[in-house]
């Protein structure tokens, strides 16, 4: 505000001034009568200008974060899971000659399938012999491997010609009807084990939370948080709470927030994957493109190529997303390696070919301040072009490089259009990552999710936020990283 | 290096050399990548824009005519639509001939609804309404036949009683190169000869897709809507954002001192802005115009929505809120690049006008800005590019996929990438085509922006020059 006040004491410093010098001619001239606009208030309104881009940033964070912890807070009720016996399933036993017998350790079973043409079970299945649950890791032509000893059961020998019962996932219900006055809830054989002592459970909409476990019996505080207790009758379902924690969020691998999978990591995954390869396409091409405007171009060349990389930083996303479908996936990826309609392949080459002009104009600049002395030492030892860009203009640039490339990632981790078109929607665990299948990242996910009217209070709306905020931190310190090289590269040489 | 030999020397030294030429020829294959992918880029567009389809229709041409439709006369179709679809001849008349909406022009005599068109003089002051129900499709053909050429009556035939679908659909250079493989697949789709459909070229990209609105048939759907949406959104990021990003422009080149760390913080904020996803700025539009400044019903305050200001069916999610969102979005690149005009500006500019008397601030408005006003004109090109393009953020405010009715300020809209996006992803045949159309339309919306700031950049730069 200063700035203000000087302006002030100047300007009737000025008009004392003029009307010295001019006398009468001053009014004449009209100098001294032109009306000004009043300056400070000028000065005030171009300020708040500035300060908008604050309160853009402070309200961004401001959301991110108040939903982000509003998300943390959300809870999803599942249904409680339980195993039981599948009766519809096919009868099966271990085959009955000394044979079919099974030790404590082994763990390939040899199968009487009686009518069935093959195996049942699929890999995965978990399947009871005895007291003991196994579960199936390999379907063979009539025998199945198995991993032994399952959910805390001891590995046992079995008899030949023993039943083989498949077990599936039932929910949890109540054994007898529940009358208002009840605090304890009797449920199936087994079914307990599902839940723990302060667990949050629900029937219908009634809030409760087990006070203590006796047997297959659940002592429950009842009506919790302002529900009304009611009676229920034989058979209601139970469903259980489930609360995000960070420690879900930031390990888990499954992303699913209405039935309570927490983990965000296939989406930042999938983001990185897209990232990985674009990276990989954009750096060769985009440093050979600096190293040519930068070392060899003439200014006419330089004229034609420099609106090229404008070109295509002026393509709008939408449209590189449609090329990445219909060109590089159906066009070339499909045919030549089969790859899925969906991949994060397809939408990490194109992603790549729109973060060129960035890398390319910041490696830019990073050869453009290496000083002339340099390169003229370097001919003057007798280095040939090649060296003195491979040996002394790259190595000296190279901190500039490295900033392009992370501002390039940066770009490509926030980019929304081209991976929410083609790298496929539903997030995706992979491990070892797999960039022929489908899998959707944090920006994917969040357009996807956001289209269309979602309820402010669903825990949809809240997870978008924090995945925005996940997103939001890896970019703010991807840009820090960059802005933080570039900063100590320039000091190097001035 | 008196060590090394002269010959061993110069087979070495062309070996660098050699190795040289050839690091030279790659570095400038890169561009040669650049060019290729954006060569590709426009094949794949022009390549799904235009192609071949099979259409059926629902009812089939033969059915309804002995001749060839083509070669009748305006009468003779005119009699095939009185005959087949009587009920339609109104709204026929009223959507190609009147400026009215049907409602009025049924209560309308026809003499004033289609004044400057042709009327037989006996109906002229009587209104459709009027007419006797046997009588009015009579009347109506007689006025079709007279004011519409052939061609266009055909149209109306083909919407109103063929109604053709399409079944499927190949792309241009598919149907030029490997005709074989379509007509072979057509015969596996449609084993009956008489009912196989034609093989018919197809332009997607059409000059009525300006001026009409979606439809759910794509052979018909227009981008209209959208690009009303894209249009009034450009505004409002030109009333909006460009105002704000110069005055802050100003502040920061001109009157902020750079000690102070206030307009430290402001600086190094505008930049961190400029990196931040487009759409977390979507969030942000989606949390702050929508969700608080919305629709009431929501705990809104009404403002966006205007229920503030009386309009009672207004929704959060519409043309306001998207077009502000667009401003906050692309408010730090104009800031940054009006900044950098500004600071292009010679300092003898500012001395010399100062020295004639003027104040600082007319220093600015009178020298200063026209001087920089080239530079600031190619930052709001930059800008505006990237607001007609940008879609991330727009799907997360809400646009909505499918509307039939121009929007106003406070109704749903939708934009141009918006509807690109919507069509790629649907697997119907002629969706992906439509989009490859509504590409175009977008590239030549934003070819025609940058030639409009380059004509007035150049413009700008002259009048310095004189």
């Amino acid at each position: 505000m200063e700035q203000t006040m000087e302006g002030t004491s100047y300007s009737t410093e000025r008009s004392r001034l003029l009307s010295q010098a001019l006398g009468k001619h001053a009014a004449r001239a009209g100098i001294g009568k032109r009306p000004r606009p009043n300056e400070r208030l000028i000065v005030v309104l171009l300020f708040a200008a500035g300060v908008l881009s604050i309160f853009t940033t402070a309200f961004i964070v401001l959301f991110l974060g108040t939903e982000a912890v509003s998300f943390f807070q959300s809870r999803a009720w599942i249904y409680a899971k339980m195993l039981v016996v599948d009766q519809a399933a096919a009868p099966v036993s271990l085959r009955g000659d000394a044979e079919g017998a099974l030790n404590s350790t082994g763990t390939s079973l040899l199968l009487d399938l009686g009518d069935l043409s093959r195996v049942p079970f699929m890999p995965g299945a978990l399947i009871q012999i005895g007291d003991e649950i196994m579960r199936v890791a390999e379907r063979r032509e009539r025998s199945v491997i198995v991993e032994r000893g399952y959910l805390d059961t001891q590995p046992q020998p079995h008899p030949p010609g023993a039943p083989i019962l498949t077990l599936k996932e039932d929910s949890v219900r109540t054994v007898e009807a529940i009358k208002e006055e009840d605090t304890r809830i009797v449920l199936p054989e087994n079914a307990a084990g599902v839940f723990a002592v302060g667990d949050i459970i629900h029937l219908e909409t009634e809030t409760m939370r087990i006070a203590a476990i006796e047997g297959d019996t659940l002592v429950v505080e009842r009506g919790l948080e302002n529900t009304l207790r009611r009676a229920y009758p034989a058979n209601a379902v139970v469903q259980v709470e489930r609360r995000p924690t960070l420690l879900a969020y930031l390990t888990g691998t499954r992303w699913q927030p209405q039935t309570g999978d927490f983990g965000v990591l296939p989406l930042v995954q999938s983001t990185f994957m897209t990232s990985f390869i674009a990276i990989l396409t954009a750096l060769p091409v985009g440093l050979a493109a600096a190293i040519y405007l930068s070392e060899y171009a003439t200014q006419r060349v330089r004229a034609f190529l420099n609106p090229l990389l404008e070109i295509l930083v002026g393509v709008p996303t939408v449209v590189y997303g449609f090329f990445a479908l219909q060109f590089v996936t159906i066009g070339v990826l499909r045919p030549l390696f089969g790859v899925d309609i969906y991949n994060t392949l397809s939408a990490g080459l194109v992603v790549g070919i729109m973060i060129v002009p960035t890398i390319a104009s910041m490696s830019l600049d990073a050869m453009g301040s290496v000083p002339r002395g340099l390169r003229e030492a370097s001919y003057g030892l007798g280095a040939t072009k090649l060296e003195t860009i491979a040996r002394v203009v790259l190595p000296a640039a190279l901190s500039g490089i490295v900033a392009a490339v992370i501002l390039g990632i940066s770009r490509a981790v926030g980019e929304t259009m081209i991976v929410a078109i083609a790298a496929g929607a539903g997030p995706n665990w992979t491990f070892p990552p797999n960039f022929t299948v489908g899998a959707e990242t944090m920006t994917g996910h969040i357009a996807r999710i956001s289209g269309g009217d979602l309820s402010y209070q669903s825990v949809d709306y809240t997870s978008i936020f924090s995945i925005g905020l996940t997103l939001f931190i890896i970019t703010f310190l991807l840009t820090q990283i960059s802005t933080y090289i570039t900063r100590r590269f320039r000091e190097l040489y001035e | 290096m008196p060590h090394i030999e002269e010959g061993v020397f110069r087979s070495k030294l062309i070996d660098r050399q050699n190795r040289g030429t050839a690091m030279r020829r790659l570095y400038a294959a890169s561009f040669g990548v650049a060019i290729l992918a954006l060569v590709l880029l426009v094949l794949t567009i022009v390549n799904e824009a235009f192609g071949y389809v099979a259409l059926v229709y629902k009812v089939e041409p033969e059915t309804i005519s002995d001749r060839p439709l083509a070669e009748l006369t305006e009468p003779e179709l005119v009699a095939l639509l009185v005959e087949k679809a009587p009920g339609q001849l109104p709204k026929m008349v009223s959507d190609a001939l009147s400026p009215m909406d049907l409602q009025t022009f049924a209560r309308a005599p026809l003499g004033q609804s289609l004044a400057d068109k042709q009327v037989p003089a006996e109906h002229a002051d009587k209104a459709p309404a009027d007419i006797p129900t046997g009588e009015r499709a009579a009347v109506m053909g007689q006025i079709l036949s007279g004011n519409l050429t052939q061609e266009q009556i055909l149209e109306l035939i083909e919407a109103a009683i063929l109604q053709p679908t399409v079944s499927e659909s190949w792309p241009l250079f598919e149907g030029l190169f490997n005709r074989g493989a379509i007509e072979e697949r057509l015969v596996e789709l449609f084993p009956d000869e008489i009912t196989r459909p034609e093989l018919r070229f197809k332009s997607w990209l059409r000059l009525e897709m300006l001026t009409k609105p979606m439809d759910s048939n794509p052979l018909v759907s227009g981008v209209r809507t959208a690009l009303l949406g894209t249009v009034y959104l450009l505004i409002i990021v030109v009333l909006t954002a460009f105002p704000v990003g110069i005055a802050a422009a100003i502040y920061l080149e001109e009157y902020a001192d750079p000690n102070k760390w206030y307009n430290r913080i402001i600086e190094t904020n505008i930049r961190n802005l400029a990196g931040v996803p487009s759409i977390i700025y979507g969030l942000l539009g989606l949390q702050l115009l929508v969700r608080f400044m919305g629709d009431p019903a929501t705990g809104g305050l009404g403002i966006t929505s205007g229920q503030a200001f009386g309009i009672i069916d207004g929704t959060g999610r519409n043309i306001i809120t998207a077009g502000l969102t667009l401003a906050l979005l692309v408010l730090p690149v104009v800031i940054i690049n009006a900044q950098e005009a500004i600071r292009a500006v010679p300092p003898s500019y500012r001395d010399a006008s100062y020295g004639l008397g003027a104040t600082k601030w007319q220093t600015i408005w009178r020298t200063v800005l026209p001087s920089a006003l080239p530079g600031i004109l190619t930052g709001i090109i930059l800008s505006l590019s990237r607001a007609v393009g940008e879609t991330a953020p727009l799907v997360v405010v809400g646009a909505s996929t499918f509307i039939v009715q121009d929007p106003g300020l406070f109704t749903r809209f939708t934009a141009l990438p918006i509807q690109i996006y919507t069509w790629t992803s649907r697997p119907q045949a002629g969706f992906r085509e439509l989009a490859a159309a509504g590409i175009i339309v977008l590239l030549v919306l934003l070819i025609a922006i940058n030639t409009i700031a380059f004509v007035l950049r150049n413009q700008a730069r002259r009048r310095l020059q004189v």
